[in-house]
């Protein structure tokens, strides 16, 4: 691609959201990233890949859900297990022990492990709350990482499930107690708790947010100067959730670009998706 | 170049990427029409496209396309699906022996953690006929007593396969969850990784005094040493490698404290799965093997042979071999 073609006129100064006189500095930019969540990747290759770290309680169900799943493996297998040996007698009760045992060792230590690596990141509290583990750089989670953040989960719990699990032979239900891992959980960036820091994974929504995507028509109007890529995505987001807005949000987010089309009211926002239309079907 | 012009021009390459985008990402086996060196050409011409599209200001619609397009080839770029099998032979008989000599400060350091005080309390014991109660209760110690008694009547028969097998997943689960906290304390600076490291010792050393001192060293000896030779091992190098935590905690060097101690996760995970597999052989050895109603030098014989074979496995292993995963 060796186009000699004029470059186009840069937006520089142009810029509505700093139009009245202030440049917005990286501290600003950072400060409003605080409204939102959205988190946005960088591959190698250039392409940027947004993600939403999920939150306390997303992660929560998905905790609460997932002991409760262990539980009833936990009883399933005992219930199964007295009813073989019931019905086989004595001479199978060891191979039962040896599998309630050995299924509770590795409920116990591998039972994210195993969802997350065959169910892309997913076990069933996370299914249940629409959340999944990846690789903080995008990737899926991978085998060693799903060992290490699984691995550190009694740290959670200031190993307050660990005796519960060695010396009772119980549930670690007293996770729920997870102080530390809370304290982790909510003063790091992201929802990160104390084993995805150190595998370097984050856990995420599946679900992408609801859009409506507006439906009427509008003639296209031409921009009279041109937008950066983010602005121009803010006008097209904006269309597409005006139907979610109420009628006096619409007009305040639509009179944000003032300086631009100059009009206020009802009639600014119709600028407003006629812009959008504009650069939807832009040249 | 206009922006019509540019999607004229290269539609078609983008249509066929996506396509083979597609094809990966459902079969993920080999049999797909587009080749791995075709996707990656495509990959990289996509990549390219979007770098120039974003330039030159060309429209969102356009730029969301493609880089929705790069991400998903992205993905499939830097999964990592290599041949498992021939990785975790590579791991016995390379990476584990060489990482366990790697670490050979930590193994030291916490075997004077778990031999030091073995044999300060075998010391006291053998001086002191009562001192093994200011470490345990009596009822422990009447119980380590029954069960190796010479005389007892089960030292006689042999063991029952039922109880070999629950034996088996107690062992699996307690032994190996043991190892796991002791590497997994490491993170708390150490200290719980010590203490663990000590209660054992203690523990151990003053069953073993006793035992030895009111002489049924004939009982527990030969029961004791074959899979002593993993157990103990395995041990030391949880400790080792839960120090080798704390210590990335404690000296972080010229990196800052959280990359420090994920590197040093990631460097001892060979030392955690390479443990966690000696804890299982040793649950499967002392469930079948150890309670065996054998002459006891057939016991010493095979036991001695163990632990030669675990020590110079660790001292000879995966020396010469030239590593071709390596970082």
């Amino acid at each position: 691609m060796t186009s000699n073609s004029p470059p186009r006129p840069t937006s520089q100064g142009t810029d509505w959201s700093s139009s009245d006189g202030e440049r917005l500095t990286l501290k600003d930019i950072e400060k409003l990233q605080i409204l939102d969540t959205k988190l946005v990747l960088e591959s190698p290759e250039g392409a940027e890949l947004e993600i939403r770290p999920a939150g306390l309680l997303a992660r929560g169900i998905a905790l609460v859900v997932d002991e409760f799943f262990k539980l009833l493996i936990y009883l399933v297998l005992l219930m199964f297990s007295g009813l073989v040996t019931t019905v086989l007698g004595r001479a199978v009760a060891g191979i039962m022990d040896a599998l309630v045992l050995i299924t509770l060792f590795v409920v116990t230590w591998f039972y994210g492990v195993i969802f997350e690596q065959l169910n892309d990141g997913k076990t069933p509290g996370k299914v249940v709350s629409s959340v999944k583990v990846i690789s903080a750089d995008g990737t899926p989670v991978g085998i060693m990482q799903s060992i290490i953040r699984n691995l550190f989960r009694p740290v959670d719990s200031g190993f307050l499930s660990l005796p519960v699990i060695m010396f009772l032979g119980l549930f670690p239900a007293l996770v729920l107690l997870g102080l530390p891992g809370l304290f982790f959980l909510l003063f790091s960036k992201n929802f990160r708790r104390l084993g995805d820091h150190l595998a370097d994974t984050i856990v995420i929504h599946t679900s992408q947010p609801r859009v409506v995507p507006y439906e009427g028509t509008h003639t296209p109007i031409m921009l009279p100067t041109t937008l950066t890529l983010p602005d121009q995505r803010q006008v097209l987001a904006f269309q597409d959730r005006c139907v979610e807005f109420s009628e006096e949000r619409r007009v305040e987010l639509a009179e944000v670009l003032h300086p631009l089309h100059g009009v206020r009211g009802e009639q600014a926002v119709e600028v407003c998706l006629g812009y959008a239309n504009a650069i939807r079907g832009a040249s | 170049m206009k922006e019509n012009r540019f999607i004229q021009a290269r539609e078609e390459m983008w249509i066929s990427f996506e396509n083979a985008v597609k094809e990966f990402e459902s079969s993920r086996k080999n049999n797909t029409s587009t080749s791995v060196e075709k996707f990656v050409v495509l990959y990289r011409s996509v990549s390219h496209d979007l770098t120039v599209a974003r330039t030159r200001h060309y429209g969102a619609n356009l730029i969301d396309r493609l880089n929705t397009l790069v991400v998903r080839g992205h993905n499939l770029v830097y999964i990592s699906r290599t041949g498992w099998l021939e990785k975790i032979f590579h791991f016995y008989t390379h990476s584990f022996p060489s990482e366990v000599r790697k670490h050979k400060k930590w193994l030291l350091t916490s075997l004077l953690f778990f031999a030091g005080p073995w044999l300060a309390v075998s010391y006291c014991i053998s001086q002191s006929d009562t001192f093994v109660y200011s470490v345990m209760d009596e009822r422990t110690v009447t119980m380590f007593e029954q069960m190796y008694n010479p005389d007892a009547p089960w030292q006689q028969e042999g063991p029952e396969a039922s109880n070999q097998l629950k034996a088996l997943g107690g062992y699996i689960f307690n032994n190996t969850s043991i190892g796991l906290v002791t590497f997994v304390s490491g993170i708390g600076f150490g200290l719980l990784t010590i203490f663990v490291l000590l209660f054992n010792s203690v523990y151990l050393g003053s069953v073993f005094a006793h035992l030895t001192v009111i002489g049924y060293g004939s009982t527990l000896y030969p029961f004791v040493i074959g899979h002593g030779a993993f157990e103990l091992s395995a041990i030391v190098i949880a400790g080792a490698a839960g120090l080798r935590l704390a210590v990335a905690l404690y000296f972080p060097g010229i990196l800052g404290r959280q990359t420090a101690l994920r590197k040093g996760i990631r460097e001892s995970m060979t030392l955690v799965a390479g443990f966690f597999t000696m804890f299982i052989v040793a649950a499967f050895i002392e469930a079948f093997w150890s309670p065996l109603n054998l002459p006891s030098i057939a016991k010493y014989l095979v036991g001695g042979i163990l632990w030669v074979l675990v020590l110079s496995y660790f001292f000879f292993a995966g020396r010469n071999e030239i590593s071709r995963f390596a970082s």
